[in-house]
């Protein structure tokens, strides 16, 4: 990392000084936990780090513990299942939405990126007001079809929840690749004499696939590190980050969560090996033309497009809509709608709202700006340097970026609950860890947004006679602005929701409104929950427009 | 020379898995002041390394930089007070024209009136003022390549040092701003160093041209002096057309070339070639007779006779391609289009040239 130091920095002390304490950090706040959690998973519950220790005895419970084989088993079932889920939704409304003249295009968009900005156990619980034994389409399917469908808790309702709150990623991935596509590669095909069909079959599919790929994997990884959803609908169900919760907080056991943690990223690991397969032989002919795709504009296909795509949308909106009416419900019995409705909910949770929203505001506020700085600092240095030690840098960052919330958590755990590093208990540690989960995508947007930056504009600063604090100042920081705000009023939202993490490192004198919803879904105040929930999502919602009008990017494009 | 610029045995290598990479070698000139100085030679020369070591934008590996006098080899790029042109403008997008003028004047802490009124000078020169307030993403690539310039002159640098400043204009516009160039550099007496690869361009505006072969500067002189009297067949090649014809020079004694359709006097004109061009000759007593195309002319009588394959029509020129019996190459014949007698496809004929506007070229003089 040295090298890239001196190549960026030059002789200017302050970019040294800035290089130096981004490395302290990285060492200290990424590297550290990580290792010492790899560490943990081969010790002992209690044990000291030493050679004696080391055991593979929490991983031997893999093939000798019940429990332990069906977490496994079901945590590939419902991340498969809801990654599959996903795709057979998303990529043909992706391809109605980029392919086919659809009414309100924009509408359609900005709606399809709510499930992202709403945290997805806030609905989870509405499916089970869905699909449940009393749920509004299991009333509507026994009394007008005869069918009762399966059982909402467990590993059915649990892949519902979890591909339709994941699939936006992937709808806007493949969505924006065709969208990019340039036409005259199909209409070289159409002069050839393909059928529309087979150029769809032949060169659009084939062309998408690295988006499909790509997305299909977000949504893989996404289900995979869930906590929340599997911990309200799965019921009896375990799947790994549930099985992390309880060996921690029921058993007190950190080293089985830790082991538990590494076999959860394994499965990541090999969900980015398919990928990395799939990816082989890179094409990148989707981009570059100035040209929109064509889109299709019969009468037959827009009525068919247009109404896969809303019965997509309504599917997928429908839980975070619930959690709105339930709100102001008073009774809610066995009933197809609510039977009386007030703002008593409200009400009751107004204090409670405002107080653990103001400590996730503080809480969120701190990590998004450290996320930023670091981020930003070291993607320039990533994307400006040339030195070899890149990939280490890249490594570093990238990382947690595959890592479930829950193993950030139990690394945390592990790696700060002594002194000098006492922070369990502490806001610092929640900040720390949220700035862990997030910084990946603040260096990811950043570093995409510098490449696109001339190196000569730098060049073209100091042959006027400008320091590199002052290109920075004057030019760099300038120019990489709405990109970073973007970044990180994403960041800034979704950590509001955040929960894996969260629910490992909260103390009670800074409870975030995710814990506060999710103690109330526990403990079956689900109206209350439901005024939380919607005051949280409302709240979040308003942030991230204000946000894009800021950072002057529609909703959509920010999450791509 | 004090004012001047010069390098001496400017050097640059990359390390690489197989042994270093030279990419300039030994390169030495000076750069008189006032004067419009071109590097000019095909991409990957080493021209464009040579002008960002001198910029102070890539390390030395070895010889030195001299700017105004003193020597400038360790001095970091943003304490040489250079001015520079890049390819691409690298404007600031998100300040104005006038600001982007400003930009230099504001890091060396001039008054906001001063500020003021150079760049409006500066403005003017380059009839940009009424866009003062535009952004660079308003501009066309022109106006835009012109605040680059105005950027660069504002705080009076000794020189300045132009990147291929017109590879990326259409064809017409390349032609209306390397005047502008040219006139703003003699308005302002300011020492040019000019990148480029365009020998056009580079013979149009340079007092002197420095052509770059493979990291080393095969050859410095006026435009006229490498046009007409190249000093190695690269130079010979690269600067217009060149038509080569080879020549034995035993058959005819010492006073006359042997060519395969008659004989001609040796030229006065003889260049000993460069050690790495000799494989070019193809051994023996053997020579190259090199002629410019506009130098060959049809005649009743001459060493040359060929037939007109095709001809080009080039506006104030017709081009005739000849293949000349004897010799296994084709030879390029402009004629301007005025000229009472002109080619026919198809047609054989003589060609003869003046021994004066000749060059030969062999092992050793």
């Amino acid at each position: 990392m040295s090298a890239v130091v001196t190549r960026i920095a030059g002789r200017d002390p302050a970019a040294l000084a800035v290089s130096a304490v981004a490395i302290v950090i990285a060492l200290l706040f990424l590297v550290y936990p990580l290792v010492n959690g790899l560490l943990l998973a081969f010790l002992p519950n209690g044990a000291e780090i030493a050679w004696s220790n080391i055991t593979l005895a929490n991983f031997a419970r893999f093939f000798t513990a019940g429990s332990y084989k069906r977490a496994l088993y079901n945590s590939i079932l419902t991340s498969g299942g809801a990654t599959l889920l996903a795709a057979a939704l998303g990529i043909p409304m992706a391809f109605a939405v980029a392919r086919v003249n659809i009414a309100c295009r924009s509408l359609v968009l900005a709606l399809s990126v709510i499930p992202l900005i709403a945290p997805p156990f806030i609905g989870a619980y509405a499916w089970v007001m869905i699909l449940g034994n009393n749920g509004i389409i299991t009333q509507l399917m026994v009394e007008y079809l005869g069918i009762r469908p399966p059982p909402i808790y467990g590993a059915w309702g649990v892949t519902i929840a979890l591909a339709l709150s994941y699939l936006p990623y992937l709808f806007l991935m493949v969505q924006g690749t065709l969208a990019a596509g340039d036409p005259a590669i199909e209409e070289a095909a159409c002069m050839t004499g393909a059928s529309a069909w087979r150029i769809a079959r032949t060169i659009t599919l084939p062309l998408a696939m690295p988006a499909i790929a790509a997305g299909m994997l977000v949504v893989f990884i996404k289900s995979l590190g869930d906590f929340g959803v599997p911990s309200i609908l799965g019921g009896e169900m375990q799947v790994l980050p549930t099985l992390i919760y309880y060996q921690i907080n029921g058993f007190f056991n950190l080293n089985a969560g830790a082991a538990i943690a590494i076999v959860n990223v394994m499965l990541t690991l090999a969900g980015l090996g398919l990928l990395a397969l799939v990816n082989r032989r890179g094409v990148s002919t989707l981009t570059g033309s100035s040209r929109g795709a064509v889109r299709s504009s019969g009468w037959r296909a827009r009525l068919a497009a247009n109404a896969f795509v809303w019965v997509v949308l309504v599917l997928a909106l429908l839980p975070q809509l619930l959690v709105a009416l339930y709100s102001f419900s008073l009774r809610w019995g066995e009933t197809l709608l609510p039977s009386s409705y007030g703002l008593d909910n409200y009400r009751d949770v107004w204090a409670e709202a405002l107080r653990t929203m103001g400590n996730s505001v503080v809480l969120s506020g701190l990590a998004t700006i450290a996320c930023v700085l670091f981020g930003a600092i070291t993607a320039y240095a990533t994307v400006r340097g040339r030195a070899v030690s890149k990939w280490a840098i890249d490594l570093t960052i990238m990382l947690p970026f595959v890592l479930p919330g829950l193993v950030v958590g139990v690394a945390y755990l592990g790696a700060f609950n002594s002194p000098p590093l006492l922070l369990t208990g502490t806001a610092a540690i929640l900040v720390l860890a949220y700035f862990t989960r997030r910084v990946a995508f603040v260096f990811r947007s950043a570093a995409t947004a510098i490449a696109q930056i001339d190196p000569k504009i730098e060049e073209a600063s100091t042959i006027c006679g400008a320091s590199w604090g002052f290109t920075m100042r004057r030019v760099m920081v300038p120019l990489l602005a709405p990109g970073l705000l973007a970044a990180a009023i994403l960041v800034f939202a979704t950590l509001i929701g955040e929960i894996s993490a969260t629910v490992l490192l909260y103390s009670a004198s800074w409870k975030p409104i995710s814990i506060a919803i999710y103690e109330r879904v526990l403990g079956n105040e689900l109206a209350r929950a439901s005024a939380l929930g919607t005051i949280c999502n409302v709240a979040t919602l308003l942030m991230i427009l204000a946000g894009s009008r800021l950072a002057g990017r529609s909703m959509s494009d920010m999450f791509r | 020379m004090a004012g001047g610029l010069s390098v001496h045995d400017l050097t640059k290598t990359y390390p690489t898995t197989g042994g270093d990479l030279t990419v300039v070698s030994g390169v030495d000139f000076t750069v008189r002041p006032g004067e419009f100085f071109t590097m000019l030679g095909p991409s990957g020369c080493g021209k464009t390394t040579t002008l960002r070591m001198i910029a102070g934008l890539e390390s030395v590996s070895g010889g030195s930089v001299r700017i105004d006098g003193k020597d400038a080899t360790e001095i970091p790029a943003r304490q040489r007070n250079i001015g520079m042109v890049f390819q691409s403008y690298a404007l600031f997008p998100h300040l104005t024209i006038f600001e982007n003028v400003a930009y230099g004047l504001r890091i060396r802490k001039l008054g906001n009136a001063e500020i003021r009124k150079a760049v409006s000078e500066c403005l003017d020169l380059l009839a940009l003022t009424p866009l003062a307030e535009r952004l660079p993403g308003q501009l066309s690539g022109g106006q835009q390549q012109r605040v680059s310039i105005a950027r660069a002159l504002v705080y009076r640098p000794p020189v300045l040092l132009l990147d291929e400043p017109l590879a990326n204009l259409d064809a017409k516009l390349r032609v209306q701003m390397r005047d502008e160039i040219r006139r703003v550099q003699r308005a302002l007496g300011i020492m040019v160093l000019y990148v480029t690869h365009d020998q056009e361009e580079a013979m149009a505006i340079s007092d002197r041209i420095a052509v770059f072969d493979r990291g080393r500067v095969a050859q410095i002189g006026a435009p006229d002096a490498v046009y007409d009297r190249p000093e190695s067949l690269f130079v010979a090649d690269f600067i217009g057309k060149a038509n080569f014809l080879k020549v034995n020079m035993e058959a005819a004694g010492s006073q006359r070339l042997r060519l395969p359709a008659g004989e001609t006097e040796v030229p006065e004109r003889i260049v000993a070639l460069p050690a790495h061009e000799h494989d070019a000759l193809g051994g023996g007593n053997q020579g190259l007779l090199m002629v410019r195309p506009e130098r060959l002319v049809p005649a009743d009588r001459g060493p040359i006779r060929g037939s007109v394959d095709r001809i080009q029509n080039l506006g104030p020129l017709s081009r005739g391609f000849v293949v000349a019996e004897g010799v296994d190459a084709e030879l390029i014949v402009d004629l301007p289009r005025s000229a009472p007698r002109q080619l026919k496809e198809g047609e054989t004929c003589h060609f003869d040239f003046r021994v004066d506007d000749a060059t030969l070229f062999r092992c050793a003089p």
